[in-house]
């Protein structure tokens, strides 16, 4: 694996060995496509905050590994270094990067990787989707079967911040989250 | 093509409506619903914008809304959950209060009732700032310009500024939530005992009667960096670590406490309501406008050094202040600078608008924004019916004679309600709501006071003046159509119009020309015959409550308060 950049490293912790239990984050992204910068900010902000609960192993094509970690850089620029880390997986195909799902205790994709997993429906899972206006979505799957109630609560809240920011409106006071 | 741009939830609330690129009708909701600042959606401001355009929602083409969830989404999510003290606290107490979340095609739905799927429009939502930028720009005239947003928040964002040029606009860098020049004159206005939404132009008023003594602390509180930016020592401050809360039960706004007690460490004891103000207080106020302004010529200075543009398009609810905006000119390389009426949130709807037509659709620009008459508007007929029930004495005259009228009541020290036309959008009455006064009398401003507006004393009034005189009463001599300047007015004539000069020697004109408003141009200049000054006292047709909207709300104002007469489209009423 080629070296990350540094501020990446120095802020999350980076290595092949990932003990379980552990979640995998999975992107076609970055395994089939040409990521944009913009798409990855969410995925990998989720990423970095749900790592402080759970290992995550992240498969990859080594040519997105650079766009991926100027996104980190941003992402953790100046922030608390509380990770399990995320464990880079070099990968070439869909294939080998599915292999690692099965054994995982938590799925955090998109909707085209969740489509691309057939099976894997009894599998915890934080799914980034996108509404009608092309806001971002979290949906949760089977949040019950995730024992640490600390990762349980961080994914509750992040998908109601980012459902409640995505719906756009509280129609009945009193309070908006506003910045 | 017809888009809908509408401003919901946050601070002013409101909505605009472009045919083929020309602005047909703004306004904001609190002008409808009758509470300050409506904050909730501006369902009745919609349904004036399809009225007056004369169509229905479903031949609507676009609908766009200041306010883009996706914008900055990952540091807003960061922000939360590695700062605030975990989603048990403030935010899971706030979500759990969030009784409905909707979308936008449906929240239209529910206010027009009509089904959603009666909509063929495409659905937008623009970033708050772009939006702002949009706002100024767009509409300016002005072909290439260095534009500057800057406001409380907006999208994760304070500050935005960047470069437009034709149909685009490039961001150049941006400020983001915590740090705000918007949050802190909002703070500083808290702790000295003015908590409204809005009332920061209070302090600004307050500013010049001090002295700033406490420049190196608020140094402190903003600082300056090298980029062009600033950052707040976030030490005074509570936003960041609680949250911003707003509210706007029943409608009207309300910003939580903001400053922490690290201000009241370094100023002391917060002034409570009803407690004098003293000179503590007021070099509190110089100080804190004296730094705003430092930042705002720094970040400015930086937009020009980058552009190199002699042109700023400004938005923003700190374009608001009108004091700094009046020392741009001086104090930077910008030779023009223009300030859309609705500078503030309620602009946003029609910088969507603009977004749209021009940068998303890269229709040509064609329309400039040359005043702010954008709002309703009611016939001699729709007046009639109101000055018939009203009991009072009445006489309909014709233009020439209600101006004559007018000037000579005002001249007569009279206070006089003048309505007329379509309402003005932004907070600024600019002749078509306005009570209208003789600026010569020393006396006036607190005649005013007592008997209508019941402002606090130091606050000052505003001047109107016929464009072409500006020269002759004040230093500078750029002109301000919408209200949002203050200029030195020159020594030699302050004792002339003693009641719009302020205890610094400013005031915060005007300037009224023949092609916008012929009507309230030809009262000034009939005025002027009478008196031989070219300038009138003008203030917003209201008593502590939205500038009145429709003719039945002008009769109430006048009958409730001690106005002595009321000049309502052409009819001139008398107790």
């Amino acid at each position: 694996m080629a070296a990350g950049a540094q501020a990446t490293q120095a802020a999350v912790h980076v290595s092949r060995r990932v003990e379980k239990p552990y979640a995998v984050l999975l992107l076609p992204a970055v395994l089939n496509g040409t990521p944009q910068k913009q798409e990855l900010f969410l995925p990998l902000t989720l990423a970095y905050l749900l790592s402080a609960h759970i290992a995550f192993r992240f498969p990859l094509r080594e040519s997105a590994l650079p766009l991926v970690e100027r996104v980190f850089d941003d992402i953790l620029n100046g922030l608390p270094k509380e990770s399990m880390g995320i464990c880079y997986h070099s990968v070439e195909g869909a294939e080998r990067a599915t292999a690692l799902v099965p054994q995982s205790s938590l799925l955090l994709t998109d909707e085209r990787g969740l489509h691309e997993l057939p099976g894997c429906e009894r599998l915890p899972a934080a799914v980034i989707a996108r509404s009608e206006g092309s806001a971002s979505l979290l949906r949760l799957r089977n949040l019950e079967k995730i024992d640490d109630l600390g990762l349980r609560g961080k994914l509750a809240g992040c998908a109601q911040l980012i459902n409640v920011q995505s719906g756009g409106f509280i129609t009945e006071g009193p309070f908006s989250l506003s910045w | 093509m017809y888009i809908l741009g509408i401003n919901a939830y946050h601070g002013d609330a409101s909505a605009a409506i472009v045919h083929d690129g020309k602005l047909v009708a703004a306004a904001e909701e609190e002008r409808f619903n009758r509470k300050k600042h409506c904050a909730g959606f501006p369902a009745l401001a919609i349904r004036y914008c399809l009225e007056a355009a004369g169509i229905t929602a479903a031949e609507l083409d676009h609908v766009g809304i200041s306010r883009d969830p996706s914008a900055h989404l990952h540091k807003k999510i960061l922000f939360s959950i590695t700062r605030l003290s975990g989603l048990s606290g403030l935010i899971a107490a706030r979500l759990a209060n969030a009784a409905k979340v909707r979308n936008l095609r449906e929240e239209l739905a529910r206010s027009l009732d009509v089904p959603a799927d009666s909509f063929r429009a495409q659905f937008h939502n623009v970033e708050h700032h772009k939006a702002h930028m949009a706002s100024c720009f767009l509409v300016s005239g002005f072909d290439k310009a260095a534009i500057l947003s800057i406001d409380g928040f907006g999208d994760f964002i304070s500050t935005m500024w960047g470069q437009g040029e034709g149909n685009r606009i490039e961001v150049l860098g941006e400020i983001e939530y915590p740090h705000s020049v918007g949050i802190v004159y909002t703070a500083t206005s808290q702790y000295l005992g003015f908590p409204k939404y809005g009332d920061e132009g209070k302090v600004m008023g307050l500013a010049p009667y001090g002295q700033p003594r406490f420049l190196e602390q608020f140094r402190d509180i903003v600082q300056t960096e090298r980029d062009g930016g600033f950052k707040l020592n976030l030490d005074y401050f509570l936003h960041h670590s609680e949250g911003v809360e707003m509210s706007w039960d029943d409608g009207s706004p309300i910003i939580g406490r903001i400053f922490s007690d690290k201000y009241i460490e370094t100023f002391g004891p917060a002034r409570q309501n009803g407690v004098p103000l003293t000179s503590h207080y007021e070099d509190i106020a110089a100080s804190l406008q004296a730094r705003l302004e430092e930042v705002g010529f720094h970040v400015l200075k930086h937009l020009h050094q980058k552009t190199g543009s002699k042109r700023l398009a400004l938005a923003g609810g700190v374009a608001f202040n009108s004091v700094m905006n009046g020392k741009i000119l001086l104090n930077t390389p910008f030779e023009e600078v223009y300030v859309q009426p609705a500078a503030g949130d309620a602009g946003t709807a029609l910088g969507v608008c603009y977004w749209i037509e021009n940068v998303l659709l890269q229709r040509p620009r064609t329309f400039i924004m040359g005043h702010a008459y954008t709002g309703p508007e009611y016939k001699n007929g729709q007046i009639e019916r109101v000055v018939r029930s009203s009991g009072l004495k009445h006489r309909l005259l014709d233009d020439a004679e209600l101006t004559r009228a007018a000037a000579q009541a005002i001249a007569d020290g009279r206070i006089v309600g003048w309505f007329q036309g379509r309402m003005e959008f932004g907070p600024r009455a600019l002749g078509n709501r306005s009570i209208v006064v003789d600026p010569r009398r020393p006396d006036m401003k607190d005649i005013l006071n007592a008997r209508i507006k019941k402002r606090e004393p130091f606050r000052p009034f505003a001047p109107s003046i016929l464009e072409e005189r500006i020269a002759e009463y004040f230093e500078q001599t750029h002109l301000a159509p919408t209200m949002l300047m203050v200029y030195q007015i020159k020594p030699e004539k302050r004792a002339a119009i003693p009641a719009v000069t302020h205890v610094d020697g400013s005031g915060r004109l005007q300037t009224v020309s023949q092609e916008t408003n012929p009507l309230y141009y030809e009262l000034i200049r009939e005025f002027d015959r009478i008196t031989g000054v070219p300038v009138v006292l003008n203030t917003s047709f209201n008593e502590d409550e939205p500038i009145v909207c429709t003719p039945d709300q002008a009769m109430d104002c006048f009958q409730r308060t001690r106005m002595d007469v009321l000049f309502l489209g052409n009819y001139m009423v008398e107790r």
